[in-house]
């Protein structure tokens, strides 16, 4: 069991005992890469990208229909008005 | 100094309206409201011409615009945008695309119960089309906290919605899983 000596998480976790021994500097080395990965989890958390694209497709689905909507009259009115308004008067808000 | 009506511009400002609207409904949930801020947006736009730089981004202007007056008024009212009892969702009342086998629905509640500042960085980044840099300069924070902010709204729609389809597991949850892989 030469791997186990490597100490791989698996390997340890998964067997029975331990019956191996870690030195206590593998020990500490991983302990400060689990800190940091904890660390970077709740920090800025990562979606796999599968879950990340099924969120972007629905996002963009639901917004499309949004776009997809007429224009309400009011905004071409607004629009229009706002013409006939600065033909009329010059220079004025 | 009012600046001569240029059609050029007012088609510009007509064509940017589905967007804009798109943008606020989501943001507030109201299309009522969203309309009121698009409208207030169009005309504070046309008052404030002479400050846009020709050449650089209508858009981003206009959904500077809009989103600094939905926030002003947010703060005004004192009313909180988020929405544990989903009223935001139900108030939103658009169709399903025929034939769809999304469900807007569950995704609205979810979006809904995101905090306000990561539904919008989401909105511009993941919907609208802007860049983690346009986004930042529309919200006028760090491009990192725009990052920061579609990762977290990503993060959050996804556990909402994983959470919603465990509540939901059917005969289909196998299907589901594969076509979610």
């Amino acid at each position: 069991m030469d791997i186990a000596k490597v100490g791989y998480p698996s390997e340890r976790w998964d067997g029975k005992g331990t019956k191996m021994t870690v030195d206590k500097g593998k020990k500490l080395a991983r302990t400060i890469l689990d800190m940091s990965v904890n660390d970077k989890l709740t920090t800025d958390p990562k979606l796999d990208s599968g879950s990340q694209k099924r969120i972007g497709d629905q996002l963009r689905a639901m917004y499309d229909e949004l776009m997809q909507q007429p224009v309400p009259d009011r905004f071409k009115d607004l629009l229009d008005q706002l013409d006939k308004k600065n033909e009329g008067k010059e220079g004025s808000e | 100094m009012t600046p001569e009506p240029d059609p050029e511009l007012r088609e510009a400002l007509l064509a940017a309206v589905p967007s804009l609207r798109a943008f606020a409904i989501s943001l507030s949930g109201q299309v009522d409201r969203a309309d009121d801020l698009v409208q207030d947006t169009l005309l504070r736009a046309l008052a404030n011409l002479h400050r846009f730089e020709p050449g650089t981004n209508l858009n981003a202007w206009l959904f500077t615009i809009l989103r600094n007056l939905f926030h002003s008024e947010y703060r005004k009212r004192r009313r909180e945008v988020e929405d544990p009892d989903g009223s935001y969702a139900g108030r939103l009342k658009v169709q399903p695309e025929q034939g769809s086998h999304l469900d807007f629905e569950d995704f609205r509640s979810a979006l809904a119960k995101l905090p306000s500042d990561q539904r919008e960085a989401l909105l511009l980044v993941g919907a609208s089309g802007f860049s983690y840099e346009e986004a930042a300069h529309i919200c006028g924070c760090a491009v990192g906290t725009i990052k920061s902010r579609v990762n977290r709204a990503r993060f959050r729609l996804a556990s909402l919605l994983n959470v919603e389809d465990i509540e939901d597991l059917g005969p289909d949850s196998m299907t589901r899983a594969a076509l979610q892989g």
